[in-house]
Formats: C-alpha cells, sequence, structure tokens
C-alpha cells in the first residue's frame, strides 16, 4: 500500500493546562505530512477554555473539538469514536507532547508497509520545560533536547512518561475502555495494545520523535495524583488475578507489579535528586502510600467478611 | 514476469482444502491477466520419483520431493518465489531459494495457535527454522494475527514488508436474502467438514452459556453427520450454499483459510456471521457492520455474540448485508491483482536490498 492511500487521523487529548494544549497542537499544525482529520477531545467542563481552537490559525486547520463528559479521565473511547468512521489510523497525542514535523510521515510508513500492525506505543523520554525549546526540536536536532541522566532514564516508571499511541481502525472492533485517570495515559494505551496485540503486532518503541514539554518545576501538591495512580495500578493487578480469560497466558504491556516499584523507585531517586522539586514529590509519595494503605484495609476487610461468612 | 509459487503441504485433506483457492482457475487467469505466469510447484516430502516431472497431465501443479526442487527453480528460471505452507516444513526450501527474490504466504491453519507455542518450546529446531526465514524478502498474509505473531517470535528478521489479503474465493451461486422482520429465533449454523469432536464440544458449551439451550436450535455441517441431540442437529457437508439456506446466522468456532468461502457465501447471501477474532475472518468482517466476533477459543464469548444475535434478531434484522468490500476482495481477479504486485514489489526490495549490500561491500 501507499503510504499516501493511508488516512491518518490525530486526537489531541486535553486535560486542563491550555498552555500545554496550544505547544501540542501547533506541533501538529506544523507537521509537513498534514493529517486528513485532527479532533480536541476536551472535558465539557474545560470545554469554554478552547472555544477560539477551531478559528486559532496557529492550530490545525478543520481542527474539531469533542466534549467529553468524562472529567477525571482519559476521554480514548470519545476520541476514538469520533475519528474511526472517517480514518484509518489514529494516534492519539496527550497534552504536553510535541511532535516533531516528520512524526506522522513515519507512522504512515510504518502502517503502509507492515500491514499486520495494528497498534504501535511511542514512549516519550524527552522533556523540554520551554515551549520554545520543544518548538525548534525535531528528530535529527534530537541530543539539544535534554533527556535526563541515564539511570533515571533506565529506571523510569512508563506511567510517568508521556507517550504516543497509534491504533490501526480495522482492528478497533469492540475494544473495551476502562476509566482511567487523566495524567496516567499508559494505562489507557497499553490497555488498549494489550487488547490489539491478538489480533496483530503491536510494540512499543522510543522513536526519539516527539518530546514532552513540562510547565515548569510543579509547585501543587502531587498527593492525588499519587494516590490516583497508585490506586489504579492495584485495581488493574486485583482485575487481572480475577480474570481467568483475558490475561491467561499472556504477556502484557504493564506489569502492575513491577510498575509500583519503579514508581517508587524514581520518585526516592528524585526526591534525593531535586531539592526543587522535593515538596512535589514527597506529597506524589505520600499519595502513594496512602493508596496502599487503602488497598490493604480493604483486602483485609474483604478477608474478615468471608471468615465471618464461614 | 515468471514466479514459482511453492506449496509444502502434507497431503491432508485439510491443508489441500487451504490450498486449492491458490490453484484454481480464476486465480491462475488473474495473475496472468496482470502480467504474472505462475509455476506451480507442490513439494511434499514423500514425493519419490517424480521430482519435476508434471504427474498430473493437464494439471498446472508440478510435484516434486525436496530434493528435485532445486534442479526444477534452475530449470525454470522464475523472477521470485513465493512459498506457501506451514512454517515449519519450509526452512529448506527458503535456504535453497536464498539468492532469488523470496516472499511467503502465511496462511490460516488449523491450530495455528497450539503449534506455534510448540514450537517456540523446541528452541533449537525452531532457531534453525527462524535463521532459514531470514532470506524472506516480504510477506504476503491471509490474517494480520498469524503474521504478527510470527514477526513478534523472530521470524523473517529481514523482511522489507508484509501485506494482508484474503485468499482468494470462487463466487457462489446462492441468491441474497432480502432483509426483513424475523418473527423466531434464528438459526445459528456451523460449516465445517472438517470439524473435529472438541470443536462440536465447544460448540455445544457456547449454548449452554447462553442460558437458553431450549430456545437456541443450531445446525452443524459435518462430513460424517451423526444424529444431534437437544438444540444440535449434524447435516452433511454438501455444499456451502445449501446449508446456508437452512440456517440465519453462520458461526465459526474455528477459522483456518478454507472456511473463508462459508464465510464470503454468507455475506454475499445477507446472513449473518458470528467469528473469532483472531483470525484471518477478521479482516473479512467489520465489526458490528458485517457481523459479530468473538475472543477466539472462549465459550463464554461465543455465547455472548449469539445472545447478542438472537436478542436483536425480531427488531433489527440487519446486524450485517453490508458485506460488499469483503466479497470484491476476495475475488479471484482481484486477489490476483494484489498478488501480482506484491510480486512486483518483492523483486524491487530484493534488487534493493541486493544494491545496498553491493554498495557496504564496494564501500
Amino acid at each position: 500500500m501507499i503510504p499516501g492511500c493511508l488516512r491518518c487521523g490525530v486526537v489531541a487529548l486535553a486535560r486542563s493546562d491550555r498552555r500545554l494544549m496550544e505547544a501540542t497542537l501547533r506541533s501538529i499544525a506544523r507537521l509537513t505530512d498534514a493529517p486528513n482529520a485532527t479532533a480536541l477531545v476536551v472535558p465539557a467542563l474545560s470545554a469554554h477554555q478552547f472555544a477560539d481552537a477551531t478559528t486559532n490559525p496557529a492550530f490545525p486547520s478543520g481542527l474539531r473539538i469533542v466534549a467529553s463528559e468524562s472529567f477525571d479521565t482519559l476521554p480514548l473511547a470519545d476520541g476514538l469514536r469520533a475519528m474511526a468512521p472517517r480514518v484509518d489510523i489514529i494516534v492519539f497525542v496527550p497534552e504536553g507532547v510535541v511532535l516533531g514535523p516528520d512524526y506522522l510521515r513515519r507512522v504512515r510508513e510504518t502502517a503502509a508497509c507492515w500491514q499486520d500492525m495494528v497498534g504501535e506505543l511511542d514512549l516519550v523520554d524527552r522533556v523540554a520545560d520551554d515551549e520554545s525549546l520543544a518548538r525548534s526540536f525535531s528528530a535529527a536536532d534530537g541530543p539539544e533536547v535534554a533527556s535526563g541522566s541515564r539511570l533515571l532514564r533506565a529506571l523510569r516508571a512508563k506511567t510517568l512518561c508521556a507517550n504516543v499511541l497509534w491504533v490501526r481502525v480495522e482492528a478497533c472492533g469492540s475494544l473495551k475502555f476502562m476509566a482511567f485517570p487523566q495524567t496516567a495515559e499508559y494505562l489507557a494505551f497499553s490497555s488498549l495494545l494489550d487488547q490489539l496485540r491478538p489480533r496483530g503486532r503491536t510494540r512499543m518503541v522510543v522513536s526519539g520523535a516527539a518530546v514532552q514539554v513540562r510547565s515548569g518545576p510543579e509547585r501543587r501538591s502531587g498527593f492525588e495524583a499519587g494516590r490516583e495512580l497508585y490506586g489504579a495500578l492495584n485495581r488493574i493487578g486485583a482485575w487481572r488475578d480475577r480474570s481467568d480469560v483475558a490475561f491467561q497466558g499472556r504477556t502484557s504491556y504493564l506489569e502492575p507489579r513491577a510498575e509500583k516499584l519503579r514508581l517508587f523507585g524514581e520518585q526516592i531517586l528524585r526526591y534525593v535528586g531535586s531539592p526543587v522539586s522535593r515538596p512535589h514529590i514527597g506529597s506524589f509519595i505520600k499519595g502513594m502510600w496512602a493508596a496502599r494503605r487503602e488497598a490493604a484495609a480493604t483486602r483485609h476487610r474483604i478477608r474478615d467478611d468471608i471468615r465471618k461468612l464461614r | 514476469m515468471k514466479v514459482a509459487i511453492i506449496f509444502a503441504t502434507d497431503g491432508s485433506d485439510g491443508e489441500d482444502a487451504i490450498v486449492a483457492p491458490f490453484v484454481s482457475a480464476g486465480f491462475i487467469d488473474g495473475l496472468r491477466h496482470n502480467g504474472v505466469e505462475p509455476v506451480l510447484i507442490s513439494v511434499a516430502p514423500d514425493h519419490d520419483g517424480a521430482a519435476g516431472g508434471r504427474v498430473q497431465p493437464g494439471s498446472p501443479l508440478l510435484r516434486c520431493a525436496r530434493d528435485g526442487l532445486a534442479a526444477l527453480i534452475v530449470g525454470e528460471r522464475p523472477d521470485a518465489i513465493q512459498t506457501f505452507g506451514p512454517e515449519h516444513r519450509l526452512a529448506a526450501i527458503w535456504s535453497l531459494a536464498a539468492d532469488q527474490p523470496l516472499g511467503h504466504c502465511v496462511s490460516c491453519w488449523r491450530g495455528d495457535d497450539a503449534e506455534a507455542s510448540a514450537f517456540a518450546m523446541l528452541s533449537l529446531a525452531a532457531a534453525r527454522m527462524k535463521r532459514a526465514s531470514r532470506h524472506i524478502d516480504g510477506l504476503i498474509g491471509t490474517s494480520r494475527a498469524a503474521v504478527g505473531r510470527l514477526i513478534a517470535d523472530g521470524w523473517f528478521p529481514d523482511a522489507a514488508f508484509s501485506v494482508i489479503l484474503p485468499p482468494p474465493v470462487e463466487r457462489s451461486g446462492v441468491a441474497a436474502a432480502v432483509p426483513g422482520p424475523h418473527a423466531a429465533d434464528p438459526v445459528f449454523g456451523i460449516y465445517d467438514p472438517l470439524a473435529s469432536p472438541d470443536l462440536v464440544a465447544f460448540a455445544s458449551h457456547a449454548i449452554d452459556l447462553t442460558g437458553r439451550r431450549d430456545a437456541v436450535r443450531m445446525k452443524i455441517a459435518v462430513r460424517n453427520p451423526t444424529i444431534g441431540g437437544g438444540p444440535v442437529s449434524f447435516v452433511a457437508a454438501a455444499g456451502v450454499d445449501a446449508f446456508l439456506s437452512a440456517v440465519d446466522v453462520l458461526v465459526v468456532p474455528a477459522y483456518d483459510d478454507s472456511i473463508a468461502q462459508a464465510v464470503i457465501a454468507a455475506l454475499q447471501s445477507g446472513k449473518s456471521v458470528i467469528v473469532p477474532d483472531r483470525s484471518g475472518a477478521a479482516e473479512l468482517i467489520e465489526y458490528g457492520r458485517h457481523g459479530l466476533m468473538f475472543a477466539a477459543g472462549s465459550a463464554y464469548h461465543l455465547a455472548n455474540a449469539m445472545n447478542l444475535v438472537s436478542q436483536s434478531w425480531s427488531q433489527t434484522p440487519v446486524l450485517l448485508a453490508e458485506g460488499g468490500p469483503a466479497i470484491a476482495r476476495t475475488d479471484p481477479a482481484a486477489d490476483a491483482q494484489s498478488f501480482a504486485a506484491v510480486y512486483r514489489r518483492l523483486v524491487s526490495a530484493h534488487a534493493s536490498e541486493r544494491d545496498d549490500a553491493r554498495g557496504f561491500s564496494h564501500g
């Protein structure tokens, strides 16, 4: 199949930070290989923030706004539903990810060359604190963008990395969407990829063709984010333990136990190595610890209830 | 362009049924019409003295032993070679044809999953075969799942592309049913001449799991019908068209490429289909539009799909009836055109790889 024959759609997933979303939309508008359709999925409650998105000349032309009813979970299903009838390939780009100019061309080429491929998850391990740095970014000048120390990169929890996912629409029939926290797109993406794995080839890559923009050192409390993320990992672990069909003998892109260890490891390393972010990281660890205690309490309560029933 | 298409099957009914569409007159004529002169070669370990000889007068299929294949290839001088058969039988042939533009067609065979996992465990044998598979320049597959699983397992490391094409299916003579409201529950049907007792037990288990054993009716067409019991009745697998006229929904509990004909005939006649999601059938069916899918091997999910069809049967007679694109893609002439395009791509991929190698050695 000729690459140009594949219709590609880009779905930008907004959370709450207008500035980061703008950086993402600008990068989509700068793609050398323009997408056939672009949609911005925003929680209905914050749709007013993007009221001018369809007329903003810096944003992709023909941008469609999709208001999602879910305000605290990643609106992946809404994005897929809005885009699936119009394109062959859908690229999901979360808020704050800046795509290199050639990003879509690469996706198109891969999808056209390997028709057995049904999905690919790109781990974005390069981080820029300033959007202007990300704007001048391209895959060729990659080394100019700081990507963290080698040790940190090796230990990084995937759930804390930004990700870009593309899927082949043909293979996406009857997928199940679970509700995941907005901040942890890796959970949602890996869940989709796990479901697609038996239907064709899936893979995880670190292409280096995208960069994550941060809005400077985080000063807000990380307690809720840590608690949500750790709680979601706990729920996935418990669900898989119960499920005898879906994950029987199958490998997964997400191992909740290993991921929880990585999370703790990374956060402790950052706490030690980054005095500026220490309050945020400290509250994040406290949030995770609270979720851990809650899960243990729930387990004990269920065990007691079962014992009483006997 | 001359292309040698090498079949390495064991001569069993199951494998012959999968190969048959690729030696059909419609497909061969389609290849010729698109500028490809096919040389069909069947290689079987038990063919002895007929190496390179035309054993069936009038048949386009050359039969030879593996030892005679090299001489046959030298004699025919094809521009490209495409192999066809279970991968574990092809390692020697791939090594033999290493210098030529070499493609392989990955098909859906019965019991594919079990076979693949068995070979993943036999590490030495598997490693040898995977090593031989590096000679493959490009892949054609009837199923994304099958091709993806092999590549993920380390097969075909040097392939430059993969193309998903359905097997060619001769047009059925069955007329399209007129969609209209249905009063009664649907009659489910399984058309599988080679159905094993396990497959029948699987279908029966799925009926139990629907929770409506008394209401569900199912006909199973097999080669040797026995007397059915309960909701299941067995009929002789005489012809797919006749069978489809007696059922409302075609159920495919286990898929191999020989079942494609029944699936396409069902689409052509406007019948609903329920197929496993990890098979080549998934490339033919658009979920919810042409039919439903269930998680392969799960009787529970098959039961869910059957219930979904039953529940909506009286109100929405159409889950499907829009199988036009799938029918068009499996047309032998259209399929042959796509195969011819792949053969040309194969030759150019091999040439560019050779040029790269030459450049590297000179550089």
